[in-house]
């Protein structure tokens, strides 16, 4: 396979940007000193995976696996859906980082009660 | 023609975060995020999945940023005076590495929305092709949650309320008078 | 968070809370024709209940709405959910399979029936817990 082939670039669009968007979140949780600023990538790494796994499962000229109310029969072979693994797993995902992020961001107000900082090599020193 | 639509939208979700990086001022991050988040769900939507998209709408542009705004308020707006402003050698490298190393997996895999890329396969589908039948459900994906992969649904339970008793054990402990101030 | 003073947000909230409300049902009760379920539906209620403790009165709502209470909501949830599923033991099948349930209606029906008790069940435990989290970040310090 040719890398530089526009067509194969173009082709996988979604992903490239989902792996740059997980690069940015990665720099973000490495680089920034804050505690707050690290969640964000947090948030932005999670996103991304989410547009990965989705772009996984959509299909060209496919529509939402969502049947038209009253046909009880499987849809025929000629209707394209999008596969609804990838977003069913997805959505229970969003939940487990809802969690996190919620008990993440308490933590920081407690720490910040407690040490008066959020730098996280202040806190190291701190600690 | 929609993937101009969907081109322009990917490349305003990198600009924003790279500016939800950059900033200084967290609450101007936090809305950042919102912003993005919602501007990833129209992208949800136009890749064929709308309960992840009302998902993220729901949650990434209401209660994430609602959560954020709290802490800062609860915080401090600004970050502290540090030094990381100027790009870093070492996250850098370890970042490229990493997305490198994404890139050549990437490189792969089928094209996206190919139609026997191994994801988007829908012969041999049980939940497509039976999921109605079954359950008597018009939208897979509740199908899905509720029924075939319901064990999950009890995980994600399980971790919701893990986060209420972790929440419980470090608040209201401090309201009644428990507190070890140094 | 004091009572909220500006006329106009205190007069859109009550408003606007209603509707939310309504949307939310919608989208619990709609999650197997359309886009929704419990969860999304627990997120929206929520988000309702916030703009109400955000444009009127905190006090007056964590009055209402306890830690305890909304602890309770949320462990009601989540043990229904498991109960469903021991339903499904009980009438003879597995974990969480409700075919075998003892109902007078086709199998169709009946996995209908579970599947909404079950999306009910999460909108409850994700609407007692999300709110807890809320009304603990905001209110930890009297």
């Amino acid at each position: 396979m040719n890398i530089i082939d526009p067509g194969f670039i173009l082709g996988h669009y979604n992903y490239w940007v989902a792996i740059i968007l997980i690069m940015i979140g990665l720099y973000t949780m490495i680089a920034k000193r804050n505690l707050i600023k690290k969640f964000i990538g947090l948030n932005i790494i999670e996103t991304a995976i989410f547009l990965f796994y989705i772009s996984l499962g959509d299909v060209t000229g496919g529509i939402a696996p969502i049947f038209a109310e009253g046909s009880t029969n499987p849809p025929d072979a000629v209707i394209l859906y999008a596969n609804p693994l990838p977003s069913a797993m997805m959505l229970t995902a969003i939940v487990v980082t809802l969690c996190m992020t919620a008990l993440a961001l308490s933590f920081a107000v407690l720490i910040y009660r407690r040490y008066k900082t959020l730098d996280a090599r202040r806190l190291m020193e701190l600690l | 023609m929609i993937w101009i639509l969907n081109g322009a939208l990917l490349l305003t979700l990198i600009v924003l975060a790279l500016w939800a990086l950059k900033s200084r001022d967290l609450l101007v991050s936090a809305m950042i995020l919102s912003l993005y988040s919602f501007l990833m769900a129209i992208i949800y939507a136009q890749l064929n999945s709308p309960d992840i998209a009302l998902t993220e709408a729901a949650v990434g542009a209401g209660i994430t940023t609602v959560l954020f705004i709290l802490a800062i308020q609860k915080t401090r707006r600004t970050e502290e005076e540090t030094d990381d402003d100027q790009l870093q050698i070492g996250p850098l490298c370890v970042v490229l590495t990493i997305g490198a190393v994404l890139a050549l997996a990437v490189a792969g895999m089928p094209a996206f929305g190919s139609p026997d890329s191994p994801g988007a396969t829908v012969t041999g589908n049980l939940y497509l092709e039976e999921g109605q039948a079954t359950t008597g459900v018009a939208n897979i994906v509740t199908a899905i949650i509720a029924y075939y992969r319901s064990f999950d649904t009890l995980g994600e339970i399980t971790v919701i309320f893990a986060v209420g008793i972790a929440i419980i054990g470090l608040y209201l402990k401090k309201q009644e008078g428990f507190d070890d101030d140094e | 968070m004091t009572m909220n003073d500006d006329l106009i947000v205190r007069t859109v909230t009550r408003r606007m809370i209603p509707f939310l409300l309504l949307f939310g049902a919608y989208i619990l009760l709609h999650g197997h024709i359309g886009a929704g379920g419990g969860f999304q539906a627990g997120i929206i209620i929520t988000s309702a209940i916030i703009l109400a403790a955000i444009g009127g009165d905190l006090k007056e709502i964590r009055s209402a709405l306890s830690c305890r209470t909304l602890f309770a909501i949320g462990a009601v949830g989540s043990v229904g959910i498991t109960l469903v599923g021991i339903l499904g033991i009980l009438a003879g099948g597995w974990f969480f399979q409700y075919g075998s349930l003892p109902l007078p209606y086709s199998q169709e029906i009946i996995h209908l029936i579970a599947i909404t008790c079950v999306e009910i069940g999460i909108g409850v435990a994700v609407f007692g817990m999300m709110f807890l989290i809320f009304i603990a970040i905001a209110g930890g310090e009297e």
